[in-house]
């Protein structure tokens, strides 16, 4: 039997590399920083310009390997309210551990900090994933223990005269960029690769969208759920690192209040807390608006106290325009609206698809 | 063959009997840890039962009594309100500045200011969790940073002088025993005890909490239910920072740090589940009790901030912990 | 027997007209016309994508009509409104009950109907009527105070249809989505039971997958295919030797084979 040619007419199904609809999807954003960065720099004349740039490099550098590591705990279907801690804690054991050995402590000190995050991380995962209790509240209650063992072994007190090649290194640049923005460019590409192109990534992305369904097909699915959360721990403590570095010193007080900053940035980025959702690529944009933002902000003179104010309507703002493109845009979702309002309780789940 | 069953039987009216205990135990479980609790602080250090210190507890309970009461009432709905500790503040710090540069005859604004800012906060809430949807952990999230944020806006720094009959009339024992603070607290507590088991607002609140899309079923008009909550929990952290202001007579942008999570377990101790739909005011009553008393406990006993923080910490995840073998047995 | 031919001249209870309702291209129903009669059940049937879900749901209020109206004893029944239609006396239970599993029978059975005077609720009488309630439906449970989650079906059942027809506003007009859909055979004859037991108060328009069910309890069955009626089979009055070739009708009105 002669075999010239397919025996089926196979349909004409359209492919789009992955990269093409990252894009897409990111769209809105990429258009609307563009649309602060064009306003900021009209309205403030040293905005625009390498200098700044590096800058805004170096002040969004920490939060966005904090972010990458809320948006893999988010993807898997959970959230980490404890990350800010554990960047604390583990910047803290860090320090300490530079403190003691000096600059042959270097690597002991790296390996201490990642060990810490990872243990700090390893605690959330077991206890959410063994019994299944709220990752909301065993976040929160964990946040203030790491954070109390963080005002443990420092015994509250700052911690100082860490070896100055180490803070040079950190705080200065390799060829021109920041090398805290390197090392944060280097986790957000790990983490993309992991989750485009790794098994455990597209694991990850089951697990979060459907629970269940990920078991029946054979997902470790307590094991993975437990390893986001370590996975995690592991980049605050990358973070922890970076700001020890940064700072050339630590409290424990500080980074608090981080952890909703990074989750504000996923979410603007496209993650969203129902799980499964998520890319490295919109973790980074979302990063990079919440820094143009803010540091325009501070150009145009907006007091600082007010910085808070921004993320928090940054966020409301994120959540509904992610809600709005879920919703098949706007049209729908003033339809909704008005609908609840005119006509009291109604369904607010699309009525324009028929049930049966 | 015949196996005696003799010996089992017996030991089947054991269990039975200490099945029965444990069950009846477990009712009341949340008033037992209570007095547990207070059983061993007085042992372990003799300050514990002093009038000094029991009324520091009360006090400082009270507070916290007057949010977890808006809180219950969100928790029992389905929802969850983590700005009020962020409007507490930020109602202490409009208090402080309205006192501080208009004087004491400016009271009265200064309560109405709080209290409306409590109730705007609320209401936006409300809004975007019932009207735009979304999801109320977030939007309370969210208006926390910004109540935060605006309470640092006001001022920087601690507001220093507040004029003394401010707090004067807080804090001066009625009938030479009980401050009005804590009268405010127990009104508050009765009157949402009373709301939530009483009145058809209550039940349909709980309706709302255990199956919303039901609810809506039953032509129970959710959104207005969840603004009037939301704005009721706004309002209750508004009078909690009257009420601070009334205690220490100062305000400072900087406290009440993690008050919504004392705020929180409080109610869960209680019995208040955050699903929605489960719990009672007498049990947040209880569970406030409980959390004021380790507080204080801890302190009394000397035990160092920092640790105290991960005590803190150990006993957020029990409760959680409570909440979740308590609920799951069914 | 309340399908004699003078039972028929008597005023329908329920009567829908010229309903049509499009879902963004999909025209689900066509003008639709319907009408039930007092103390009767109507089966309501067809296939999957009929729009069975959707006239009922515009009848009972959850969705709004394109086109057409629905009056109640000659009265007409405001478009797109629950309130309106359970003013009106049509209540419908869902398939998934709409129950609230953590709160105990009483809550459940008065939840946004509770008696009470000036907002505060008399919980005795509530109680109190609620055993009147189960009774009627001939259902024991163990405790007024048990999760209705921890209820078998068959309670679960009595708990939905006691709430749809004996508390609050009088209904006239029961609509039962798919009830007996996911039940054992012992569960399934408990709520065909209560059914029966309640057809002697209401009107029931009943939407099921079911045949034998169908035959059991209703007393003509109204086919929907591709949004339109195809056709209406008599059921009650019908002899043993009569049932496959109606039951046969029906499937072929269905499926629309010639």
């Amino acid at each position: 039997m002669s075999t010239n040619g397919p025996l089926v007419k196979t349909p004409v199904i359209r492919y789009e590399p992955e990269f093409i609809t990252g894009l897409k999807n990111n769209l809105p954003l990429i258009v609307a920083l563009t649309v602060c960065i064009v306003a900021f720099s009209l309205m403030a004349p040293n905005f625009l310009g390498a200098q700044n740039f590096t800058i805004i490099l170096r002040q969004v550098a920490i939060l966005a390997v904090l972010a990458n590591a809320a948006a893999i705990v988010l993807i898997g279907g959970g959230i980490d309210l404890s990350l800010g801690s554990i960047l604390a804690f583990s910047a803290m054991t860090t320090a300490l551990t530079l403190r003691e050995f000096g600059l042959n402590g270097v690597p002991l000190a790296i390996v201490v900090g990642l060990a810490s995050g990872l243990l700090a991380g390893a605690v959330n995962g077991l206890i959410i994933s063994h019994w299944g209790l709220n990752p909301l509240l065993v976040t929160l209650s964990t946040s203030l223990g790491v954070r109390g063992f963080a005002h443990v072994v420092s015994n509250g007190r700052l911690v100082s005269n860490l070896p100055r090649e180490f803070t040079n290194l950190m705080a200065g640049d390799q060829l021109g960029i920041p090398t805290l923005a390197v090392i944060a460019g280097l986790m957000g590409m790990s983490v993309h690769i992991v989750l485009s192109h790794t098994v455990y990534g597209k694991a990850i992305k089951g697990l979060g969208s459907d629970f269940t369904a990920a078991a029946y097909c054979g997902v470790p699915v307590k094991r993975y759920q437990a390893s986001t959360y370590m996975v995690a721990g592991v980049l605050a403590a990358v973070a922890g690192i970076m700001a020890v570095g940064r700072a050339g010193s630590m409290t424990p007080y500080s980074y608090t209040g981080i952890e909703l900053e990074a989750i504000a940035a996923c979410v603007i980025g496209g993650t969203l807390f129902t799980g499964g959702v998520g890319s490295a690529l919109g973790v980074l944009l979302g990063t990079l608006f919440i820094g143009v933002v803010r540091n325009g902000l501070i150009h145009v003179g907006l007091e600082t106290s007010l910085l808070k104010l921004v993320n928090g309507s940054l966020l409301v703002f994120a959540v509904i325009v992610d809600r709005m493109r879920r919703g098949e845009g706007l049209r729908a979702w003033l339809r909704v609206v008005r609908h609840t309002l005119t006509k009291g309780p109604g369904q607010t789940r699309r009525r324009d698809m028929p049930s049966r | 063959m015949d196996i005696s069953l003799g010996g089992i039987t017996g030991a089947n009216v054991y269990t039975r009997w200490l099945g029965r205990a444990l069950s009846w135990g477990e009712k009341y479980s949340t008033f037992m840890i209570l007095v547990t609790l207070i059983v061993i602080f007085s042992l372990l250090s003799p300050h514990f039962m002093t009038t000094t210190n029991v009324r520091n507890i009360v006090i400082r309970v009270s507070i916290m009594l007057v949010v977890a009461v808006g809180m219950t009432l969100v928790l029992i709905s389905g929802g969850i309100d983590l700005s009020v500790g962020s409007v507490a503040v930020m109602s202490s710090m409009i208090v402080g500045t309205i006192l501080k540069d208009h004087g004491i005859s400016a009271a009265p604004i200064a309560i109405l200011a709080a209290l409306g800012a409590g109730a705007l906060v609320g209401l936006t809430n409300g809004l975007f969790i019932g009207l735009f949807g979304v999801p109320p952990f977030i939007m309370t999230m969210a208006m926390m940073m910004i109540a935060r944020s605006l309470a640092e806006f006001i001022q920087r720094g601690v507001v220093p002088d507040v004029p003394v009959e401010f707090s004067r009339f807080f804090m001066t024992n009625i009938a030479g025993t009980v401050p009005p603070l804590v009268v405010i607290a127990a009104v508050v507590a009765l009157a949402g005890h009373l709301v939530l088991s009483y009145t058809v607002f209550g039940a349909n609140a709980r309706g709302v909490g255990a199956n919303a899309s039901a609810a809506k079923f039953c032509a129970i008009p959710v959104l207005r239910y969840r603004l009037a909550l939301y704005i009721t929990s706004g309002m209750l952290a508004g009078l909690a920072g009257i009420m601070v202001v009334g205690r220490t007579n100062s305000a400072n942008p900087g406290a009440l740090k993690n008050f919504e999570l004392e705020v929180i377990v409080g109610p869960i101790i209680g019995g208040v589940s955050f699903l929605g739909g489960r719990g009672t005011m007498v049990g947040t009553i209880i569970g406030v009790l409980i959390i004021g008393i380790i507080g204080n406990a801890l302190n009394l006993l000397g035990i160092e901030p920092y640790w105290q923080m991960v005590t803190q910490g150990a006993i957020i995840l029990a409760a959680v912990f409570l909440d979740y073998a308590r609920h799951r047995k069914q | 027997m309340s399908n004699t031919p003078a039972a028929r001249d008597r005023q329908p209870i329920l009567s829908v007209s010229g309903i049509s309702k499009n879902f963004g291209g999909i025209q689900a129903l066509s003008d639709v016309n319907l009408t039930l009669y007092d103390k009767e059940v109507l089966a309501l049937l067809g296939d999957n994508g009929a729009g069975k879900s959707t006239l009922v749901k515009i009848i009972s209020g959850a969705y709004a009509r394109d086109r057409g109206e629905v009056f109640v004893e000659g009265e007409r029944v405001k478009n797109g409104s629950v309130q309106d239609s359970k003013r009106a006396g049509i209540k419908m239970i869902y398939q998934d009950l709409a129950l609230f599993g953590v709160l105990d029978v009483t809550s459940n059975l008065f939840m946004g109907e509770q008696i009470a005077r000036w907002g505060i609720i008399n919980k005795r009488a509530m109680r109190e009527r609620a055993r009147e309630i189960l009774g009627v439906l001939r259902t024991t449970v163990k405790s007024l105070n048990q999760e209705v989650r921890t209820l078998s079906g068959g309670q679960q059942h009595s708990v939905a249809i006691g709430r749809g027809v004996y508390v609050g506003t009088r209904a006239k007009i029961i609509i039962m989505d798919e009830p007996t859909a996911g039940l054992g055979i012992e569960e399934s004859a408990k709520v065909l039971e209560l059914l029966k037991e309640i057809r002697h108060q209401v009107a029931v328009i009943l939407i099921s997958h079911n045949l034998d069910h169908v035959f059991e309890v209703a007393d003509r069955a109204v086919v929907l295919r591709s949004g339109a009626v195809a056709g209406e089979v008599q059921i009650a009055g019908a002899t043993a030797s009569e049932i496959p070739s109606r039951k046969n009708e029906i499937v072929s009105l269905m499926l629309g084979a010639v």
